[in-house]
């Protein structure tokens, strides 16, 4: 019994010394750690101090964001990255050589899958982060209109490649960098009767909205230039590989030049097929399929007499276009087409505006609105009232020993 | 004249290319009584393969690639054909679960096939280089003139095979009645991996013809021909070879003849408006035949 109580007795007074302690302690702890709080926080401030002090010195402030908005997975992953490429060129120029009054550029990237509905959502992000200053993309139409209305109002758009005629009507925040349909085609009218001596035309299109632009427009400008269209058809590309009947049809009068306006993996095919019937018509292709992968499509056939359109080439004599795509291409390894040149002017503009003062969102877009023109480093193009730029400059080259060449 | 003459030619060169793949899907069909949804993909398997021999090995002569190849691709039906169709067969499995795993097999296929090629078009080579023959007024090239005498050879001698020899009467037995062969002592196993591999060959076969005809090839080229090749084979009756061919010319005619003289984009609407026609007059196809079941 005495043992048992002088056991109690022993607990009870363990238990208590340890929450005793313990309270102690965490009072202890507590004045500790506020002491040690307090000794971070003014560690934290002094360093934030410094930092500021250290920024403040070496010019390192608070930098502008940028949002890059264009696909960087999927089928047309390889010209957002172009486009990306080819705007850190730009950003990298200005950054290395300070900045503006210490403030540099910082590119963010988003990932839109060149899908209406991805860009819409990622539009919406951007401008709901009151960090953005203003956002590039995306890269084709559809995307671009689909974030235009939800940019409108609160920050501006560039779009670098997108050439639907439809784009200033869906936001009054976004400027087109890149001619649109209209203006394109009709250069191309001009070079296919002025440069390739047409008079009369075929032309090959995509059926949809794009393709009837395409057709109308060039249709229209052709006998301002001595040329005029006598034959066409449309097709649904991906619904067959067999474009014999097409281009039989579309040959049949003996047109001096037949157009072909589709991606470079069916207008490479064409190409082959058209020379495997034996039709020796010219093949004036568009912008569209200027690239590397057509030539690669294209191997070792015997490219006489096909010529492709395009809007930028580093075989020219224009000095700041070779500057460009010669730059660009010991950068990256290739040369760069219409969405790399697009973005490197956005890009341009974007540290023209931030030159001149205009930091936040809506002076921003009052100073853009005030220019008329672009002072590009590769283009200096008027900006017309609809917010687009108008090019004259349209290059053609043709295709030897597998690399291009341009010809005017 | 000449230019209709000329449309005649291309319909020709098309409805081959669509007869060698309809007929492999009519093969797996009258044996198995199951569409092979893979097909496609196997087709553009088969044209790669000989594209990846020939440019991979220059030294190699056309002609071994193109056996290699085949037989590589048959090869490949063989494998999906083990390692899918026969585990349900065995299992007693519907044949609805063999279409869907069918399916499977093709997105894995072109998965894989994606993952080595990538997505890139690419020039594809000819057995000979295109040169141009003129008869009469009218155009033709050489490779239009292989591909229609490679697809009469190639049914004529599956003809002759089906019926004359004993792996052809083993087949048309397999088709009839799988129990009763294999009760008369036929391996109805190898019987069907040997449709599988004819089938895939011959997948292989149009593949090449076709990427070859049209001059190059990338990862879609099977899907588009897949559609075309299958509406052929119902046309014609499906399970009946003479019918898959004669259904895939009439396919190709209907749509180089749409896109001569109307519009290229209205070729898919004519091929396939004819086929309901056909369909709502003779619900089995052109040359479907009444077969007697006991029940």
């Amino acid at each position: 019994m005495k043992k048992r109580l002088i056991s109690i007795v022993l607990g009870i007074s363990l238990a208590l010394s340890i929450a005793g302690c313990g309270n102690g302690g965490d009072k202890k702890e507590t004045e500790a750690k506020k002491e040690t709080e307090a000794g971070a926080s003014e560690k934290e401030e002094t360093k934030t101090e410094q930092e500021e002090t250290k920024k403040s010195e070496a010019g390192d402030a608070e930098p502008y964001y940028v949002a890059y908005a264009t696909p960087l997975t999927g089928d047309y992953a390889n010209q957002g990255e172009e486009g990306y490429n080819a705007l850190m060129m730009a950003v990298e120029e200005f950054n290395s050589a300070g900045g503006y009054e210490g403030h540099t550029i910082e590119v963010e990237r988003f990932d839109d899958k060149n899908d209406p509905t991805e860009a819409a959502n990622i539009a919406q992000q951007i401008v709901s982060d009151k960090k953005y200053i203003a956002a590039i993309g995306s890269f084709a139409s559809g995307a671009t209109m689909a974030g235009a209305p939800i940019y409108d109002g609160n920050m501006v758009q560039f779009s670098p490649s997108a050439s639907s005629m439809a784009i200033p009507d869906a936001g009054s925040w976004t400027w087109m960098f890149c001619p649109d349909a209209g203006s394109q085609y009709r250069s191309w009218a001009k070079i296919a009767c002025e440069e390739l001596g047409a008079k009369t035309i075929g032309m090959i299109v995509i059926d949809g909205d794009n393709g009837k632009i395409i057709l109308d427009t060039v249709t229209e400008a052709a006998p301002e230039f001595g040329g005029e269209v006598i034959a066409s058809d449309k097709f649904i590309s991906g619904q067959t590989r067999d474009f014999t009947s097409l281009l039989q049809k579309v040959n049949k009068d003996n047109p001096d030049v037949i157009g072909i306006f589709c991606s470079y993996a069916d207008s490479s095919a064409m190409i082959m097929q058209a020379r495997d019937l034996g039709i020796e018509t010219k093949l004036f292709l568009s912008p569209d399929s200027y690239n590397q992968y057509l030539l690669d499509a294209l191997g070792d056939t015997d490219t006489t007499d096909v010529y492709v359109a395009s809007m930028i080439t580093p075989d020219t004599t224009d000095e700041n276009v070779k500057k460009f795509t010669t730059d660009f291409y010991e950068k990256n390894g290739y040369y760069p087409s219409l969405m790399g040149s697009g973005s490197y002017e956005c890009g341009n503009m974007i540290i023209r505006i931030i030159e001149a003062g205009a930091t936040d969102r809506q002076s921003f877009h009052d100073t853009l609105a005030g220019y008329s023109s672009t002072e590009g480093k590769i283009f200096d193009d008027q900006i017309d009232s609809n917010r687009k730029v108008q090019r004259e400059a349209f290059f053609i080259s043709e295709i030897v020993d597998g690399a291009y060449r341009c010809i005017n | 004249m000449v230019y209709f003459m000329q449309l005649v030619v291309s319909s020709l060169a098309l409805g081959a290319v669509y007869a060698l793949t309809a007929i492999g899907y009519s093969m797996v069909y009258g044996v198995l009584e199951l569409i092979n949804f893979a097909h496609g993909t196997v087709f553009m398997v088969g044209a790669y393969l000989y594209f990846m021999i020939v440019t991979a090995a220059p030294a190699i002569p056309w002609f071994l690639a193109f056996l290699l190849a085949m037989a590589a691709t048959g090869l490949v039906g063989v494998i999906y054909e083990r390692l899918t169709v026969k585990p349900l067969r065995d299992a007693g499995m519907p044949k609805f679960a063999g279409l869907i795993c069918l399916i499977g097999v093709s997105t894995v296929l072109q998965q894989l096939m994606f993952l080595v090629m990538g997505s890139a078009t690419r020039q594809y080579p000819l057995f000979f280089e295109g040169k141009v023959f003129r008869i009469g007024n009218v155009n033709v090239n050489v490779t239009q003139m292989i591909i229609i005498g490679i697809t009469a050879l190639v049914l004529a001698i599956l003809v002759f095979f089906v019926n004359r020899t004993k792996m052809g009467m083993s087949m048309r037995a397999v088709a009839q009645d799988q129990n009763a062969a294999q009760l008369m002592g036929m391996s109805v196993n190898s019987v069907i991996a040997m449709t599988f591999f004819i089938g895939s060959a011959l997948a292989c076969l149009s593949g090449i013809m076709s990427c070859m005809n049209f001059r190059g090839i990338d990862i879609s080229v099977g899907s588009t021909m897949a559609i075309k090749a299958f509406t052929a084979t119902v046309l014609g009756g499906i399970g009946n070879l003479w019918g898959a061919a004669v259904g895939a010319f009439i396919i190709s005619f209907a749509e180089v003849m749409t896109a001569g003289y109307i519009t290229s984009n209205l070729r898919d609407f004519s091929a396939f408006a004819i086929l309901i026609v056909i369909l709502l007059i003779k619900p089995d196809g052109l040359f479907s035949r009444k077969v007697q079941k006991k029940v």
